[in-house]
């Protein structure tokens, strides 16, 4: 049948170019399979060398921060070196200033005095300019009172501006408020910098401040301060990298004027770190003036003052509060233990450099504290330590083989081991740096003085902590005697049961206190102190009672965060006080 | 160098030559065309042209083991589409009535030597074991993994991976006793025709994302030590095995560089320069690539910055050929990426012992 062959004809070339159809599909598959896994092929090795690069990257970082480190700690090592001899040379200076000198001696005495003022202002820019590149440096916020300041610089640079033959004029507009809020160290700071530029490049002239007031808002005072010489001038060029880190023009580099480059860096970063502007307006020839504006806080006299007077007021209460709180006990014991009590006890002295003993043995000398011990190494320190009670250590905070660090470590050890009264340690460094301070106070150290340190720094930090430091009295022992003599029949004293049932709960009510304390929770902190307080009195406890006795003030004025530095205190003298019980109890 | 001459000779006419036989072949089996349509036709041109070019490959490197493990992977390979031994056998005896015709001799010879050794192994039945075995660390694991990927399930399939990572395993065992088995047996499923080809490519691209996800947890600092180019010849798409090794080299402390596939001699040859390596690692899998190996070699060899570069090769054929790395031009082989490592110390540490490196992988 030619139908059905017709048939066959077109159904065979149906299955054909089905096949056809089918075959193209399986190859564009295979085709589109093989570019997917090159395409994922590749995408996996971009993401290899994406992971290598990041792991590069970041032990690039790593490298950045670790050199940031060390440069922070070169510096902080800089900063200890000069300081030291320059401590020596200042002191001695001074020292030499009040014996009897002639006139031309007393000249060559200020001549050391300035060269080695003037290393010491280098060095001091040096660290700030590095304090400030890593970010370290903070402001201090305060009281401004700018006629202060501006006489204080006037006072300063007198000689300096003397020495030039200038003339050196302050005007002040009146609009400015006489008081306001700032960072008033670091306002005087960029101040005697800039005088002391223009005053470098001026001479048989005038240096002239002006402080004007820009604009006033209701809390603030946007104020300027421009200082104006009649100096070589700065070019346009020269303008526009003036502030950059150790930029000196051609003329200021000449050996005439000296610096190391970074005031007006310094000087930058400052205006910059208060919210403020810098800039200059010069030409060549006819003098500069240096300029900058600050936004200063409004001082708010009457509430604010009145306020932090309060504050004041009842801190100073307090301790007396404390004080009366515990009944005569400390009366008694400051009876007792007067106050030359402090001064009878030697003064420890550690300090590795001998030119440094020397001097500070010649202050203290001057200063009226004869009874002194010196050593050389905190090994040496530590064992002074452990065989004599000291009024006070001054501990020089680096020193070969063990340091002041670790020397200070160990004797807070020994004190709490052997239940010793804290006695006050005092760091003396050239390394001035904030990191520094923070691991003096971590390793148990009570105050800080850098160096070079003046005589009058020295007294007032000594009489401080002398006077901080009256022996305590542990037990009233007054009260432990009254119990004493109530003894009950039985085999065990009354002291001792009354001992042991405070022992049974007062560690967990000092943890409960401290938890109070660290989460504010002023009330609870209030209630548990008072408690601790009562328990404490009635077993005879003086020392730790005016412990608990300041929290609970603090609580109650919801100033509970004040007590956080006492919680510290808490165990080792609740340990001092189980022990002098026990061996009253014996006794 | 005959054999030489002879390979070469059938490469050139290898496309022709397929043609020819497939036409003859069809001729003499017309059910072939019923039984596998207009596509068989096709894909028989394709496979005849595979077994011409690994028949020259083989004698051009004077290796015949190439060239019969192909016939017997074939064999099992075909067995899936339901190509019987007769057919293969058939498809055999034209290309030596092929070569017969058209190749002169001394070259015929050669190669009608080689290729009767392949006749005879396609007779004897060959088949490879699963490359997973629940014994092996990590076994059963591994076994899980694959079937997730299987089961399209890519999700479950790293959390395996994960969960063992979290539980203590390095990442250098889940490369040596999941990614790498489960690799090779996906390759055995295909052969046998168990899963398709989009299979494949679909585990083989899951396993590498994996392997990128991973690279964030383990590549985490530059290493300071010798540093490696890895390459593949030719536009193999089986790069994975070389990508394992580089990561492993990276673990040991090597500062590697993998270029994968379809790099250009010239780029491959720059790279090494660039990066200063030490040791160039190629990997070949298809053996009608090995000639492209031999000309990079060659060209990394005549260069005078990368002369001194060690060269390392790796990959199925030379698995198969242990003495094959000689033939290609290389200072050394390994069968694995754990041996690779060892053998490229050697090779810097013991320059001139080229045997000696040749003995410590096997």
């Amino acid at each position: 049948m030619p139908s059905d062959n017709e048939e066959i004809q077109r159904l065979r070339k149906t299955i054909e170019q089905l096949s056809d159809q089918l075959i193209r599909s399986k190859e564009q598959e295979e085709r589109t399979l093989s570019a997917f896994s090159d395409m994922n092929n590749e995408l996996v090795t971009l993401q290899r060398q994406l992971s290598k690069n990041n792991a590069g990257l970041e032990s690039a970082r790593q490298k950045a921060v670790a050199s940031d480190e060390s440069k922070s700690a070169f510096m902080a090592v800089i900063s200890h070196d000069f300081r030291t001899p320059l401590n020596g040379i200042l002191g001695m200076a001074e020292l030499l200033a009040l014996s009897p000198l002639s006139e031309e001696q007393k000249d060559s005495v200020i001549v050391i005095q300035e060269a080695a003022k003037l290393l010491l202002k280098l060095i001091q820019d040096l660290l700030d300019f590095s304090k400030l590149e890593a970010g370290q440096l903070r402001l201090e916020q305060g009281e401004v009172k700018l006629q202060e300041i501006m006489d204080y610089i006037l006072r300063l640079l007198k000689p300096q501006i003397d020495k030039k033959r200038n003339r050196m004029i302050m005007d002040c507009d009146p609009e400015v408020a006489a008081v306001l809020e700032g960072d008033s160290t670091r306002i005087t700071q960029i101040l005697i910098n800039l005088i002391q530029n223009a005053n470098k490049f001026t001479t048989d002239g005038s240096v002239k401040v002006e402080v004007k007031l820009v604009r006033q808002q209701a809390r603030t005072q946007l104020v300027r301060f421009e200082v104006h010489d009649r100096g070589i001038g700065i070019s346009e060029e020269d303008q526009i990298s003036l502030f950059e880190p150790y930029m000196q023009t051609e003329q200021g580099r000449s050996k005439e004027y000296e610096g190391t480059g970074l005031g007006l860096s310094i000087c930058k970063s400052l205006v910059q770190l208060m919210d403020g502007e810098i800039g200059i307006r010069s030409k060549e020839g006819e003098g500069s003036t240096f300029w900058f504006e600050l936004e200063l806080g409004l001082h708010l006299v009457e509430s604010k003052e009145s306020a932090q007077l309060t504050v004041a007021d009842e801190t100073s209460d307090l301790t007396n509060d404390a004080k009366n709180d515990v009944g005569d006990a400390t009366k008694n014991s400051s009876k007792d233990a007067p106050e030359q009590d402090a001064r009878t006890l030697p003064i420890l002295l550690a300090d590795d450099n001998v030119i440094n003993r020397q001097l500070v043995q010649l202050q203290l000398k001057k200063l009226g504290f004869t009874k002194l011990e010196c050593v050389s190494s905190g090994e040496e320190a530590v064992n002074a330590f452990r065989d004599k009670t000291y009024s006070l250590i001054l501990m020089d905070s680096m020193m070969p083989v063990m340091d002041g660090i670790e020397a200070t470590r160990q004797i807070r050890a020994i004190e709490q081991d052997e239940m010793r009264p804290s006695t006050p340690i005092i760091a003396m460094t050239g390394n001035v740096m904030q990191s520094e301070k923070d691991k003096c106070y971590e390793a148990g150290m009570n105050d800080f003085i850098g160096k070079p340190f003046t005589l009058e720094v020295l007294d007032t930090t000594i009489r401080k902590w002398h006077s901080a430091s009256k022996p305590v009295q542990i037990l009233n022992m007054d009260v432990v005697r009254e119990i004493a003599e109530l003894n009950t029949d039985g085999s065990q004293t009354l002291l001792s049961m009354l001992l042991e049932m405070y022992r049974a709960e007062t560690p967990g009510k000092i943890e409960d206190l401290r938890r109070h304390v660290v989460s504010a929770d002023h009330k609870a902190a209030a209630e548990t102190a008072h408690d601790l307080k009562s328990g404490s009195l009635s077993l005879g406890i003086s020392y730790l009672s005016t412990l608990f006795s300041q929290i609970e003030k603090y609580a109650k004025q919801e100033l509970t965060h004040q007590a956080e530095p006492l919680l510290d205190k808490l165990l080792p003298a609740y340990q001092a006080a189980c022990g002098a019980l026990q061996q009253a109890n014996k006794s | 160098m005959s054999h030489r001459e002879a390979g070469e000779r059938l490469l050139q006419d290898a496309e022709i030559l397929a043609e020819k036989i497939t036409e003859m072949q069809y001729r003499l089996q017309p059910d072939l065309m019923e039984r596998f349509g207009p596509i068989g036709k096709i894909r028989t041109k394709q496979d005849s042209q595979y077994s011409l070019s690994y028949l020259a490959e083989s004698v051009l490197v004077k290796s015949p083991g190439l060239f019969t493990h192909y016939i017997s992977w074939l064999k099992v390979l075909l067995a899936g589409y339901q190509v019987s031994t007769e057919d293969l056998e058939m498809n055999l005896q034209l290309i030596k009535e092929a070569l017969n015709e058209e190749i002169e001799q001394p070259h015929r010879e050669f190669l009608l030597e080689y290729l009767e050794m392949g006749i005879d192994v396609m007779k004897h039945m060959d088949t490879q074991a699963s490359f997973i075995h629940a014994s092996m660390p990590y076994g059963l694991e591994a076994k899980t993994y694959l079937q997730h990927l299987l089961d399209n399930k890519r999700k479950e399939a790293f959390e395996i991976v994960e969960s063992e990572l979290n539980d203590g395993a390095t990442i250098r065992d889940m490369y040596r006793y999941i990614f790498q088995p489960v690799q090779y047996e996906i390759g055995r499923l295909w052969q046998r025709g168990q899963i398709s080809v989009g299979q494949e490519h679909f585990c083989t691209a899951a396993t590498q994302s994996f392997i990128s996800r991973l690279y964030s947890r383990w590549l985490i600092g530059p290493n300071k030590g010798k540093k490696l180019v890895a390459a593949c010849v030719g536009s193999e798409q089986h790069e994975i095995g070389l990508r394992m090794l580089t990561d492993v080299f990276e673990m040991e402390g090597w500062d590697t560089y993998y270029l994968g596939a379809n790099f250009p001699n010239g780029s491959i040859v720059e790279a090494i320069k660039r990066h200063e390596s030490d040791v160039i690692a190629i990997s070949v899998t298809m053996t009608y690539h090995l000639h492209l190996a031999k000309e990079l070699i060659e060209r990394i060899r005549n260069h005078a910055e990368t002369a001194h570069v060690k060269v390392m090769v790796g990959g199925y054929p030379f698995n198969i050929d242990k003495e094959l790395w000689r033939t290609v031009g290389a200072d050394g082989y390994a069968p694995g990426a754990e041996e690779a490592v060892a053998i490229a110390e050697r090779l810097l540490n013991h320059p001139v012992s080229l045997d000696n490196v040749s003995t410590a992988s096997e």
